[in-house]
């Protein structure tokens, strides 16, 4: 019952614009007072700012991000939509197509969804108005597909759901490959949809000759040495998956370098862009262990498995269940807050269902990212209404069509697991 | 005035309000010392956690071609970036986060309220920021200096490099003042506002009236 | 009421960093909280359970005691080696594969007036109940060796503390890496092997990845030293701290039977998994010995005499315990 009201404290607090990360500090060290459990505070903020951070698993966090900044100041993304709007050529929706497309390829070497959108909405969404799409198509489109950076490896979400389920890492990267490449035609079939049910929203894309075509892929083709640095030194054993994430932004950087763009100025604004983004995780993810303690020393989590293991339901209503809590979740809160304060408890749930816990974090992280594009708190809508310079509102409408297509594919994968455990289970 | 300053929704990202936007922080014309206060403070800790992002790339890569061309892993450097470098950027970084108003928030609800519960909710949001940087500030040093009075440090001849503990444990509360006298300051500024004037709200998006200035 | 004469009711928190499954909380902390339940209400003693370190991570336990956050919980000196260097002596390679002459050896070197117990574990507030002594780690690795030098220049993933000198006396380079990279980084070549306790690696099927193992190199051990906050002892009464004496005593016992039962069968585990498992003889016994066991503990006890610890005193304590238990045993 504390749990409860504690909870909808917490919730009302963030409505009230308090930044997540106090409220939910503030919800569970009032939490504890109010259970009687005041003296052990002082035990919990001596040990737990420090140990919840104290993991080297973690770095991959902040290197992710760093090289998701040094490939934008590189301007490479400007160059795989280029690529990918000239290969495209004059499709009905060719430039939106392209989005997409740049935007997959662009999952497969950033590792975060809301620094995906930011940049693909900086490089698409002014060009796709100006060929004369609808503006609410156009930014909804791309706050979509920045979620596929969290599901194509690497991926922050899956990184840190590793983490606290303890999964292995590799395994819950590498499942989320299939998954991805899902979604991405999940929102290029949405994006059709949408367009024959208005046809003035999705112009043609350009003609463009096979010189053309060649020239802009030779551009764009640098990707392939990010994605050798990540993938192929993991594959071939130079590096484990957290030190991956080094190598790549040494790779990103040399990039920069090689483009021209490596300026000091740009280097300092990526150090610092990067430095506010995993400040803000990190301090969720303290403040999450704060809660989390209170949650344990209510002993609410074990009644709640007994309760749920006790139910006449099918597994499969019960997972029904526990995904649409997520999707409630992801209203308010970002990922990293909803993993670090549920998946504690739901995977001991999920693993008495006989679900497997890879398969767990890919439908997690697939529902935490609808809440990205959810009002009220958006986060991948918030960045594109700022790179792209479009109303919030209008980007939100334009992303209900994707949330649908997210929310289907979500269901695929709860009613056949095995899409999502193919690949990890072959290898 | 574009569409977007109309929005409803807005995270308190990047927008200039009334104030101006600075790498680290925000200036003003009303208090242009605490500005520099604030912004000094936020930028020492900036650079220092960006000190340690590089440091984190630099030697994970060292440690990665030393261990595959010359078959010698650092050995020390996983030890090293768990309490150093993580440590560091998290309670470092989070003071320039803050005062850049790069915390994640919903303004959606805050936005239709009166200004004068506007106000109290800031004061409050101040407030309670503040007490919980001064908690951290004070436990985080308890530990730091049990580390201390104890002469905690690994031993020579493992993994971890034998420096003292209580230096990466003194980052802790180290980065929550810093943080706690940012969030003292706006406190400040926003109690000694006028009434009818939202002082600290540097990045208020579309929140900021400006016909009730 | 003064402590010992106070009757009151209490509940004791335990907080276990194990998994409720891992052989060590399962032989030993649920046959622990079995025995309090049973015999704990009669003197007023309720017991709460946290296990999987839903309270604090290993590295936090002295501050979970002394801070009232647990009462009861598990003292690891490799994962406290700042905290509790001297007690690393248990762990040093090539002294005992007999769980139950270690763990006694363990709960004498921690006595009141000993000097572990005088020189830090006093320090931290905490007083030992019961001790276990994971032993008999191996060197698993993808190429096959029985020589103590025939990996030498490969890189070994060391789970940190005593093991790291032992790495180091191989002529191996240690690297530390989340154990949930284990597998992916064995498997690519990342590293050639690890360190590690075939009872508590069993489960994780690395015979794929890391096809050999030794058995009988004695390549180190792991101490746990179940503990109470001094705090909550002092005030238990004089009934109660009975009872709980009494249960720790015969959860060692217990404990330390099932590890050294569990122990030939996760090591046939493995081999029935596919491991090829490397048995050395007597004289390659003696050879790893002499050529990694006795330069790693010496290693060890040069390194803290150096930092002005009492390390001599310790390892001869812990020495002739070990041999008292030993004939005890006989
Ligand atoms: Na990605
Ligand atoms: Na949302």
């Amino acid at each position: 019952m504390t749990a409860l009201v504690l909870s909808v404290l917490l919730v009302i607090l963030i409505l009230l614009r308090i930044p997540v990360t106090f409220a939910i500090m503030i919800s569970g060290l009032l939490g504890l007072i109010v259970i009687g459990r005041g003296d052990v505070i002082d035990g919990v903020l001596e040990t737990i700012p420090a140990s919840s951070v104290n993991s080297f698993t973690l770095s991959a966090i902040p290197l992710f991000i760093f090289m998701a900044q040094l490939i934008l100041l590189s301007g490479l993304l400007d160059s795989l939509f280029d690529a990918a709007r000239s290969v495209v050529g004059r499709v009905r929706g060719g430039t939106a197509v392209a989005a997409v497309g740049a935007g997959t390829a662009f999952a497969a070497v950033s590792g975060s969804s809301t620094a995906s959108a930011a940049t693909l909405a900086f490089t698409s969404v002014g060009r796709m108005i100006d060929e004369g799409y609808n503006p609410k198509t156009a930014s909804g489109i791309v706050a979509a597909v920045g979620t596929l950076a969290a599901m194509i490896p690497p991926s922050i979400a899956l990184v840190f759901y590793a983490i606290t389920a303890e999964t292995s890492v590799g395994d819950q990267l590498i499942a989320g490959f299939l998954p991805g490449i899902l979604l991405a035609l999940a929102i290029i079939v949405t994006m059709y949809i949408t367009i024959l049910r208005k046809t003035d929203s999705a112009p043609r894309g350009k003609r463009t000759a096979l010189s053309e075509k060649t020239s802009s892929i030779v551009k764009a083709s640098p990707i392939l040495i990010l994605f050798a640095a990540v993938v192929g030194s993991i594959y071939i054993g130079v590096a484990t998956p957290t030190e991956a994430a080094a190598l790549g932004c040494l790779a990103a950087f040399l990039l920069a370098a090689v483009y021209r763009r490596a300026t000091f100025e740009g280097l300092i604004n990526s150090v610092m862009e990067t430095v506010k983004s995993t400040a803000m995780i990190f301090a969720v993810i303290i403040s999450a262990h704060v809660f989390g303690h209170f949650i344990t020393e209510t002993k609410v989590a074990p009644t709640i498995v007994e309760w749920i293991e006790g139910l006449a339901f099918p597994a499969f209503a019960i997972m029904l269940i526990i995904g649409l809590f997520y999707v409630v979740l992801g209203f308010f809160m970002d990922q990293i807050a909803i993993i670090a304060l549920t998946v504690p408890i739901v995977a001991p749930v999920v693993e008495a269902l006989g679900y497997d816990l890879i398969w767990f974090g890919i439908l997690v992280v697939v529902l935490a990212e609808i809440g990205l594009v959810t009002p009220p708190l958006g986060l991948n809508v918030f960045v594109v209404s700022k790179s792209a310079g479009r109303p919030v509102g209008e980007v939100f409408r334009g992303a209900i069509p994707y949330v649908v297509a997210l929310l289907t594919v979500a269901l695929i994968f709860l009613i056949w697991p095995e899409i999502v455990l193919w690949i990890p289970e072959s290898r | 005035m574009n569409d977007a300053d109309h929005n409803p929704m807005l995270l308190r990202l990047n927008r200039s309000g009334k104030a101006r936007r600075t790498s680290f922080g925000y200036e003003t014309d009303d208090h242009p010392r605490l500005d520099r206060v604030e912004n000094v403070i936020s930028y020492t800790a900036g650079v220092t956690a960006g000190l340690a992002l590089v440091l984190m790339v630099l030697i994970t890569c060292i440690e990665v071609f030393s261990r595959a061309v010359f078959g010698q892993p650092l050995g020390w450097n996983v030890s090293f970036t768990e309490r150093y470098l993580l440590v560091g950027s998290a309670f470092f970084g989070i003071v320039t986060a803050y005062r850049t108003g790069a915390h994640v928030a919903v303004t959606s609800v805050f936005g239709m309220l009166p200004l004068r519960v506007q106000k109290t909710l800031q004061i409050m949001t101040h407030a309670m920021v503040s007490v919980i940087f001064a908690l951290l500030f004070w436990y985080g040093l308890q530990a730091a200096l049990n580390a201390a009075a104890t002469g905690e440090i690994p031993p020579k001849g493992a993994t971890e490099l034998p420096i003292p503990e209580w230096i990466w444990r003194a980052f802790i509360p180290l980065g929550s003042i810093m943080g706690m006298t940012i969030a003292v300051v706006d406190l400040y500024r926003e109690i000694t506002a006028p009434w009818g004037v939202l002082a600290t709200d540097y990045d208020p998006g579309d929140n900021f009236k400006e016909d009730e200035e | 009421a003064g402590p010992g004469v106070d009757s009151d009711d209490v509940t004791l928190k335990f907080a276990e960093g194990f998994s409720a499954s891992h052989p060590i909380a399962a032989n030993g902390s649920m046959y622990f909280l079995d025995r309090l339940r049973e015999e704990g209400p009669d003197v007023g003693i309720s017991v709460e359970f946290y296990p999987s370190s839903q309270l604090g991570s290993f590295e936090d336990v002295p501050t979970m005691l002394s801070s009232g956050i647990a009462d009861i919980s598990d003292v690891v000196p490799a994962y406290l080696s700042a905290q509790l260097p001297l007690s690393s002596a248990f762990d040093l390679p090539g002294y005992t594969t007999d769980s139950c002459v270690g763990a006694a050896a363990v709960s004498r070197s921690v006595a009141e007036g000993s000097t572990a117990r005088e020189q830090e574990i006093e320090q931290l507030g905490v007083r030992p109940l019961w001790s276990v002594l994971l032993t008999g780690y191996e060197l698993m690795t993808s190429e096959p060796t029985t020589d103590p030098h025939g990996r030498q220049g490969a890189i070994l993933r060391s789970p940190g503390g005593a093991v790291d000198r032992v790495v180091d006396a191989m002529g191996a380079a240690g690297v530390s890496m989340p154990l949930g990279d284990m597998y992916e980084a064995a498997s690519r070549g990342t590293v050639d092997g690890t360190v590690a306790s075939p009872t508590s690696m069993a489960p994780y099927k690395l015979a794929e990845v890391l096809p050999n193992s030794t058995i009988g190199a004695e390549l180190g051990s792991v101490a746990v030293l179940y503990s109470i906050s001094e705090q909550q002892w002092s005030e238990l009464n004089d009934e109660q701290r009975v009872v709980v004496t009494e249960a720790a005593e015969a959860t060692e016992q217990n404990l330390c039977a099932k590890l050294n039962e569990l122990l030939p069968e996760a090591q046939d585990q493995m081999e029935k998994d596919g491991t090829t498992l490397h048995r050395l003889t007597p004289d390659q016994k003696s050879e790893w010995a002499q050529e990694v066991s006795m330069p790693a503990r010496e290693n060890w006890r040069s390194d803290l005499t150096d930092m002005g610890l009492p390390a001599e005193a310790v390892l001869e304590e812990w020495e002739a315990a070990l041999r008292k238990e030993e004939s005890a045993d006989e």
